[in-house]
């Protein structure tokens, strides 16, 4: 380009706000955005659903459409059902709605939405076999995905503050397992693009839709290989972070036992440390940490009488 | 997001693009004052959407979007004394910045041609050099296709070039 224009550029670009001003400008935006704070929203329903507004109608209006509609089928047929079948918005708009309305307590919460996101990263699969992934669809189950995982992850985090820690990394475990499972049964598809990239890096470019033709086509199956790991990832250190937060917890909980030893064995609050132990082995990313575990674990039999406890605890000091 | 994560996103696009969308109004509206005026306004707007939970693909886009529209509002409002009309008259209150620009006796060439090119060239043209935005962006402004959008700078550019070159 001509170099006047280049300059003219360059120069247009020097405007830029006086520091006083941004500074003032921020300030006021600051404070503009504590006087009106986040709205938190109902979640969107369908339009479909929009008559379902309160949990009793829709308890109602469900079971009527269960009634009407199992008699068909469709409700059945509808949960096998991938993006691009006419029954998939069944699926997803009935089916996990009605699902989702049922699972009342954090724990089911939590699972429900696992269970959910795994689901994604089947249909995903089921498309890659048929060959019919694409960008767009594999763009939209990326997202879907992508709130699920964070759906369960916030839930086991509600768990784990309502002191379920055993249940919050239950629900980690198998959701980290499953994804990095499917995951790995993506990569074969995409073997160039998976050996050299970080999974970040792979689903950008694979993303990135082209600008130019030198620019090779977006790849879905890489783009969702990539989702996938990163979302296996997230999970993973989740649990990994609760699992770290259980180390010192363990030692808490041989104490309660311990001040607990003199009281009837009914009495005694059934910490099922072994149950627990196993769990965090499972989560166990380094030896120290199984080392950690296995100390405190492995003098203390399972359920031993309160008794031997209590003669344990005594020799211990 | 919760209002604490909604809060700091919301700050770091301000610090981010808060200077560019400034720009895009000082450049149009021609007034410190009131460029500065629309920036906030602006970002108020955009901290609506956000805090709404409205869904965007692009922060960027939507803050020019945002911009776009309220530099139209601005206009209207004030078309009795707009930009040429005042200049006009022999009042110039453009920034400091601006007039640093317009008295380069270099840029009064460029400028004059700029000003030939039509409105939607024109702005196409300064979004894409001036602003970095990719023709997708613009494209999400105005509600063209990207190739639209391509052709149109391209073309714009070609004139540029051979009304500089006579």
């Amino acid at each position: 380009m001509n170099h006047r224009i280049t300059n003219f550029i360059r120069d247009l670009r020097g405007v830029t706000l006086q520091d006083q001003s941004f500074s003032r400008i921020r300030a006021s935006l600051s404070q503009y955005a504590d006087m009106h704070p986040v709205i938190t929203a109902a979640p969107t329903l369908s339009p479909y659903l929009v008559f379902f507004r309160t949990r009793s109608t829709l308890y109602a209006g469900a079971l009527v459409l269960f009634v009407i509609v199992s008699g068909s089928g469709v409700v059945g047929g509808a949960e096998k059902a991938i993006p691009g079948d006419a029954l998939y918005s069944v699926k997803i708009n009935v089916n996990e709605k009605v699902a989702e309305s049922f699972a009342d307590t954090t724990h089911e919460k939590a699972e429900l939405s696992a269970k959910l996101a795994t689901r994604r990263a089947d249909e995903a699969l089921t498309l890659l076999a048929a060959g019919k992934l694409d960008e767009d669809t594999a763009t939209y189950l990326e997202g879907e995905l992508a709130t699920h995982v964070e759906e369960s992850n916030q839930a086991a985090t509600a768990l784990e503050i309502e002191g379920d820690v055993a249940g919050s990394l239950a629900v980690r475990t198998e959701l980290g397992e499953d994804l990095a499972e499917r995951a790995a049964a993506f990569e074969p598809a995409t073997p160039d693009a998976v050996a050299d990239a970080p999974a970040a890096t792979m689903m950008m470019k694979a993303a990135i839709a082209p600008e130019s033709e030198s620019v090779p086509p977006a790849d879905p199956t890489a783009f969702m290989a990539g989702a996938l790991r990163i979302q296996a990832d997230k999970v993973a250190e989740a649990r990994n972070h609760t699992a770290a937060a259980l180390l010192p917890g363990i030692g808490a909980q041989v104490d309660l036992a311990a001040l607990n030893a003199n009281q009837p064995a009914a009495d005694v609050p059934q910490v099922d440390i072994a149950a627990t132990a196993t769990l965090m082995l499972d989560a166990a990313t380094t030896t120290e940490e199984v080392e950690e575990v296995q100390t405190k674990q492995a003098p203390l039999p399972g359920n031993a009488w309160p008794t031997e406890r209590s003669l344990w605890l005594n020799q211990g000091r | 997001m919760d209002h604490e994560d909604a809060t700091t996103y919301f700050l770091e696009t301000y610090d981010a693009y808060g200077s560019d969308i400034y720009r895009f109004c000082v450049l149009k509206v021609s007034s410190r004052e009131v460029a500065e005026d629309i920036t906030q306004e602006v970002f108020m707007r955009f901290w609506q959407a956000v805090r709404e939970g409205t869904e965007f693909k692009n922060a960027r886009a939507l803050l020019y979007t945002i911009a776009r529209n309220l530099v139209i509002d601005w206009y209207r409002k004030k078309k009795e004394s707009s930009l040429d009309n005042l200049q006009e008259q022999g009042i110039d209150f453009g920034g400091e910045d601006f007039k640093k620009i317009t008295e380069f006796a270099e840029h009064e060439e460029v400028l004059r041609v700029i000003k030939e090119l039509d409105e939607p060239s024109r702005e196409a043209l300064m979004l894409r050099f001036v602003d970095g935005l990719s023709p997708r962006d613009i494209a999400d402004m105005s509600g063209e296709t990207p190739n639209a959008i391509s052709v149109r700078i391209n073309r714009a550019i070609k004139k540029v070039q051979q009304e500089l070159h006579t």
